[in-house]
C-alpha cells in the first residue's frame, strides 16, 4: 500500500499542502437477518477505496474515491486540493493541528474466533432455531434474529510520516419478537435495534447463548400486550444498562463532542450546553457520576490502536466527581481548550467520508451498590430497561426515551410489568438526581453499532459500560392518559 | 462518472457470469460534493465518487445476495459466485417471488441537469462567501450545507428487465445564530440555479434576529402554525407506519383493516407521486416495477397502500411499484409523497389565530408507540407566540408527544403553496404548511 499512500501525499505536496493523509479501506461485511422462519435480508459485502485530506491555503479539503489506480489516486490527490482551495475562499482561522508522535505501527482487534471463518449454514441455523422459539406461540407476528460482522483493514499516512495498518473487527448479534394482543409489543435480546454489538470475533455471539433466552424473549413480548400502562407521574428511576448505555450516549457522549460545542453541527445534530468556559468548573451530575471515555478498552465498539488523526488511543474523564472534565478532541480542536494533544475522538465512516469527531466508548464507573439491594431501597419507583424511543433536543438538555419494558417497585419489591414506559428530563437536573449505582459485577458495555452525525450523514460505532442506576423524582409515563400536562 | 452504457456492461457481464436461475444487478453511483461551514467559514468540504454492485440471486427458491464497489472482471465474477453460494446455503423457500421480466416505464424529464452536475467547490465556496459575508455584518454566526449530487441507479435482471435513471440535486441549508438564538432555512431543488443562497439565508437571518430575547410559556395543548418543514416530519413517519402493505397484512398498523374509512380531517389528501412536478423521483422502484401514482388519503379518508411484489401476492394484487432492495424486513414504502396543497397563505394561517404557535421545524422526531403512531420531537430555530392574528414574540422551545392521527385530524387549514422538503426516509416530499389545533407539547426548555 506505500506506493500508493505515497503518491497521494508526494502529489499533494508539490502543489503545496501544507499536511496531507490518506485513509485506503478494505472492509468485509456480512449481515445475515431472518424474519419468520424466512431471510430477512442477507449480504456479504466488500469495498475497498480511499479517502484523502489535505489542508491547503490553511483551509481543509478532501475527496475520495474507489479508483485503486496512478491516475485514481492523483486525480482524487487534486480534487482535494481544489475543494481546500475553495474552503480557503472563506476560513477567518488557518486550521492548526496539535502535535502528535510520529508511528509506523500496526493493530488488531484481539478476537479468539474469526466471524468470516464460521459456516454460513451454521449461522443460520443459530438464528433458525431461535426463530422457533420465539413463534411457538401464535401471538408472536414477528420474530427476527440477526447477525453482523464486519472486518475493516485500514492503511493510514500522513505528510508527517506516520504509517499505520489497522485490523478492526466487529461482530453483532441479537434477536426479537413482536406480539399482538391488545398491543402490539416488542421485546429484544440482548439489546434492541439488531442486538449487541462488539469489537469481537464469533465468540461474542456464542457467549449472548441466544437460544437460551428466546423463550423468555417470547412471553415478556406477549406479557407486554396485556400489561399496565406505565403510569404518568414523578417516581424513582431505575435504569436497566440496556436502557442507561443510550442515556450515557445522548446526554453526555454527544453533549461533549467539541466539534459540536464550538457550533459546528449547529445547522443538523445541533449544539450543546456544555460550552468550554464549562470545563472544570460545571456540575454535570452527582458527585458519584463519573464518566470515562476509553478508546483501549477491550471489547468497545470504538476500541482502536488510532483515530483517523493518527492519534493513539486513549483513557480520560469527561465527568470526574460529577464535574465536567473533559471533552471528546481532534488535532484540529483540542487547541480551543488549550490542550496541546488531541483525544484520538476524530473518526471517519469508511474511506468516503471525512473524519470528525465521534464519541468514543463512555461508560458510567460502577458504585458499590447491588441491584437487589438497590431494588430493596427504592419505596416507589420504576425499573425501566431496553431502548424503544429516543428523542434529545439540539442543545441536549431536554429528552425524552421510551423502553421496551418496565416494572413498578413498591415498597422495595419489583412489581408489575408495565408497557409503552418512557421518561423525560433536563441532562444536568437528571445527571445530578443519579444517587445509586450498581457495582461492578453488573457492570457491561452496551454497544451503540448506528449513531448517526454529520453532512453528509456518517455512522459511527461506540460502546458505552454501565451498570443499573437509580435517578430520583423522575417524570415517566409522558403521553399516557391522566398527564396532567397534555393528554394523547 | 461512468456512462450508462459502462454500467450497463458491467451488469450484463455479471448476469453472464452467474450460475442461478434468476440473478438481478442493482448498480448505485454517485459523485457527491458538500461544503460545510460554520462559524462563518468553511469547514468541510468534501467529494465522494462511488458506486456500488449488489447482485441478488434466485437459485431452487433459495436466495443470496452480495455487493462490491469493485468494477474489475474478477471482483465482479467473484461477486456473482458469493452471491450464489449463500444461495445453496440457504433452505427452500417457496414464498420468494420470482424477478420480473421487462418493464415499461413512464418517462421523468428533467430530472438530469449538466450545470447541477459541474457545480464546483469553487461555486459552491463564491455562494457561501455571500452569505457568511453578509452574516458577519450582522453579527450573525452562520452553519449550514451547500451539495450537489449526481446519482445513477441501474437495475437489471437475467428475464430482460433493464431500467436506468440518472438525476442531479442541490440544496442549500442555513442556521442562522445571533446570541444563542436560531432560525434556519433551507432549499432542495433539482436544478442549483433555483438556489439563492443569499435569499435563504436572509429568512434564516430574520428569524435569528426576531428570535432575540424569548418569553418562557408552559407546554399544554396550542393552536400551531406548521411551516412545511415542521409538517415534513409527520408525514416521513407516516410514510413508515401507515402506508406500506407489510404492516396491513400483520395488522401492527393503526390503519390495519381501514381502508375506506375516514381517518383525518376533510382537508387531507396525500398521494405517492414520483412524476409531481417538483419531486425528486425515479419511474421504478427497487424490484423493477413501474412506480405507480397512488392516492393514500382523500378528502381525510383512506384509500389505498403501497405494494411490492412479495405483499402483493399475499394481498392477492399487483405490485404499486413500491418496493425497497430486496430482500427486506421492512416491507414496501411510498417514498415521494405529495401533500396535496390547500388555499391558504402561512400569513392568513396567523391572521385566523387567536392564540397559538408559528414553527419553523422540529428536531430528533421519533416514535414513541408505533401501534397508536405516537412521536415526540423538539420544537427548533424559530417558535413565536400568536396571539390576535399576529406574531407578537419569539418564546422557548417544548417539546411535543403527539399521536399523527391526532395532528390530521385536527388541521384547519392547509398551505396554498407547496414545496419539496428534504426528508428523513425517501428523496424528498413535496409538502405545504398546516395549522393544526390541541397540538400537545408535554415540557419545556430555557432556550
Amino acid at each position: 500500500m506505500r506506493k500508493f499512500t505515497d503518491l497521494a501525499l508526494n502529489t499533494a505536496k508539490i502543489v503545496g499542502a501544507s499536511y496531507c493523509d490518506i485513509r485506503i479501506i478494505n472492509t468485509e461485511y456480512e449481515n445475515i437477518k431472518t424474519r419468520n422462519g424466512e431471510i430477512g435480508s442477507i449480504n456479504k459485502s466488500e469495498t475497498m477505496g480511499y479517502g484523502i485530506r489535505v489542508i491547503i491555503d490553511g483551509a481543509w479539503g478532501f475527496a475520495s474515491s474507489s479508483l485503486m489506480t496512478k491516475e485514481g489516486i492523483e486525480n482524487t490527490t487534486r480534487k482535494a486540493i481544489d475543494t481546500g482551495k475553495a474552503s480557503a475562499l472563506t476560513i477567518r482561522n488557518r486550521i492548526k493541528l496539535v502535535p502528535e508522535p510520529v508511528y509506523e505501527d500496526k493493530w488488531t482487534t484481539p478476537y479468539i474466533i474469526d466471524p468470516f471463518n464460521i459456516k454460513l449454514k451454521d449461522k443460520l441455523d443459530l438464528l433458525y432455531a431461535a426463530d422457533e422459539i420465539l413463534r411457538k406461540d401464535k401471538r408472536i407476528v414477528i420474530a427476527t434474529g440477526n447477525l453482523g460482522f464486519l472486518r475493516e483493514h485500514q492503511w493510514f499516512a500522513n505528510t508527517e510520516g506516520s504509517f499505520i495498518e489497522q485490523i478492526l473487527l466487529r461482530s453483532g448479534a441479537g434477536i426479537s419478537a413482536t406480539a399482538i394482543g391488545d398491543d402490539v409489543q416488542i421485546r429484544s435480546y440482548p439489546t434492541s435495534f439488531g442486538g449487541q454489538y462488539m469489537s469481537m470475533g464469533y465468540e461474542m455471539v456464542e457467549s449472548l447463548k441466544l437460544l437460551d433466552n428466546a423463550e423468555r424473549v417470547r412471553d415478556e413480548a406477549i406479557a407486554l400486550t396485556t400489561a399496565d400502562q406505565c403510569p404518568p407521574g414523578k417516581k424513582d428511576l431505575i435504569l436497566g444498562t440496556g436502557q442507561l448505555g443510550l442515556q450515557i450516549h445522548e446526554s453526555v457522549g454527544h453533549a461533549t463532542e467539541l466539534d459540536r460545542v464550538l457550533g459546528m453541527e449547529a445547522n443538523y445534530a445541533g449544539t450543546s450546553f456544555a460550552t468550554i468556559e464549562k470545563l472544570n468548573n460545571f456540575k454535570y451530575g452527582a458527585s458519584k457520576v463519573n464518566l470515562v471515555a476509553d478508546s483501549t478498552i477491550p471489547g468497545g465498539l470504538a476500541t482502536i490502536g488510532y483515530d483517523d488523526d493518527g492519534v493513539r488511543a486513549q483513557r480520560w474523564h469527561i465527568v470526574k466527581n460529577g464535574i465536567l472534565s473533559g471533552y471528546s478532541t481532534s488535532r484540529e480542536l483540542a487547541h480551543t481548550i488549550r490542550e496541546n494533544r488531541s483525544r484520538g475522538s476524530n473518526r471517519a465512516d469508511g474511506y468516503n467520508n471525512i473524519p470528525i469527531i465521534r464519541i468514543t466508548n463512555l461508560s458510567l464507573v460502577p458504585g458499590d451498590w447491588t441491584l437487589e439491594d438497590l431494588i430493596s431501597d427504592t419505596e416507589d419507583g420504576i425499573y425501566m430497561d431496553t431502548n424503544r424511543s429516543w428523542s434529545i433536543d439540539q442543545r441536549r438538555l431536554n429528552f425524552q426515551f421510551g423502553t421496551e419494558i418496565a416494572w413498578e417497585i413498591r415498597n422495595g419489591k419489583k412489581g408489575r410489568m408495565l408497557r409503552n414506559a418512557n421518561y423525560q428530563g433536563i441532562t444536568p437536573e437528571f445527571w445530578n438526581s443519579c444517587d445509586a449505582i450498581c457495582d461492578e459485577k453488573h457492570w457491561q458495555l452496551i454497544g451503540v453499532p448506528n449513531c448517526g452525525k454529520g453532512q453528509p450523514g456518517q455512522r459511527a460505532e461506540m460502546s458505552h459500560g454501565c451498570s443499573p442506576a437509580r435517578f430520583r423524582n423522575i417524570k415517566i409515563g409522558v403521553g399516557q392518559k391522566g398527564n396532567t400536562s397534555g393528554q394523547v | 462518472m461512468y456512462n450508462e452504457n459502462f454500467i450497463r456492461d458491467i451488469g450484463t457481464k455479471i448476469i453472464e457470469y452467474s450460475k442461478a436461475q434468476q440473478t438481478e444487478v442493482f448498480i448505485y453511483g454517485n459523485l457527491s460534493s458538500l461544503s460545510r461551514f460554520s462559524e462563518n467559514e468553511i469547514t468541510q468540504n468534501v467529494t465522494q465518487e462511488d458506486i456500488n454492485i449488489s447482485v441478488r440471486v434466485i437459485h431452487n427458491n433459495r436466495i443470496g445476495k452480495a455487493t462490491t464497489n469493485r468494477i474489475d472482471d474478477p471482483s465482479l465474477k467473484q461477486l456473482a459466485s458469493n452471491a450464489f453460494e449463500i444461495a445453496l446455503f440457504q433452505k427452500e423457500d417457496k414464498s420468494i417471488t420470482p424477478l420480473p421480466e421487462h418493464q415499461e416505464y413512464e418517462e421523468i424529464k428533467d430530472t438530469y441537469d449538466k450545470e447541477t452536475a459541474d457545480y464546483s467547490a469553487m461555486d459552491r465556496a463564491k455562494a457561501i462567501k455571500s452569505v457568511t459575508d453578509e452574516c458577519e455584518k450582522q453579527e450573525i454566526n452562520a452553519a449550514g450545507i451547500f451539495s450537489n449530487n449526481t446519482v445513477y441507479i441501474c437495475l437489471m435482471n437475467s428475464k430482460g428487465l433493464y431500467a436506468y435513471n440518472k438525476f442531479t440535486g442541490a440544496e442549500f441549508s442555513i442556521t442562522a445564530t445571533k446570541n444563542k438564538r436560531a432560525g434556519w432555512a433551507e432549499k432542495t431543488v433539482k436544478k442549483v440555479k433555483d438556489i439563492n443562497t443569499l435569499d435563504i439565508a436572509n429568512i434564516a437571518i430574520k428569524k435569528s434576529i426576531d428570535g432575540q430575547n424569548p418569553s418562557i410559556i408552559e407546554p399544554g395543548k396550542y393552536t400551531v402554525v406548521l411551516e412545511p418543514a415542521a409538517v415534513t416530519d409527520f408525514i416521513s413517519y407516516l410514510s413508515f407506519l401507515g402506508f406500506g402493505a407489510l404492516s396491513h397484512i400483520e395488522k401492527r398498523s393503526l390503519f390495519s383493516g381501514k381502508i375506506g374509512e375516514k381517518v383525518f380531517s376533510d382537508n387531507i389528501t396525500i398521494s405517492d407521486d414520483a412524476y409531481y412536478p417538483i419531486s425528486q423521483g425515479i419511474p421504478f422502484d427497487f424490484e423493477g416495477m413501474p412506480r405507480k401514482r397512488i392516492t393514500l388519503i382523500e378528502n381525510g379518508v383512506l384509500k389505498g397502500i403501497v405494494y411490492d411484489l412479495k405483499t402483493a401476492k399475499i394481498a392477492g394484487t399487483e405490485s404499486t411499484g413500491h418496493g425497497l432492495p430486496q430482500p427486506n424486513e421492512c416491507g414496501p414504502m411510498p417514498l415521494n409523497l405529495v401533500l396535496k396543497p390547500g388555499n391558504a397563505t402561512i400569513r392568513e394561517m396567523i391572521e385566523s389565530t387567536k392564540k397559538g404557535l408559528l414553527i419553523t421545524h422540529f428536531h430528533y422526531t421519533n416514535v414513541l408507540n408505533p401501534k397508536e403512531m405516537i412521536i415526540t420531537g423538539m420544537t427548533r430555530d424559530g417558535v413565536f407566540l400568536i396571539e390576535n392574528g399576529e406574531v407578537k414574540k419569539p418564546v422557548n422551545n417544548m417539546r411535543f408527544t403527539e399521536s399523527i392521527p391526532n395532528i390530521f385530524k385536527n388541521v384547519e387549514m392547509v398551505g396554498k403553496k407547496a414545496i419539496l422538503q428534504s426528508s428523513f426516509f425517501g428523496n424528498g416530499f413535496v409538502i405545504p404548511g398546516l395549522k393544526v389545533n390541541n397540538f400537545t407539547f408535554t415540557s419545556k426548555t430555557d432556550f
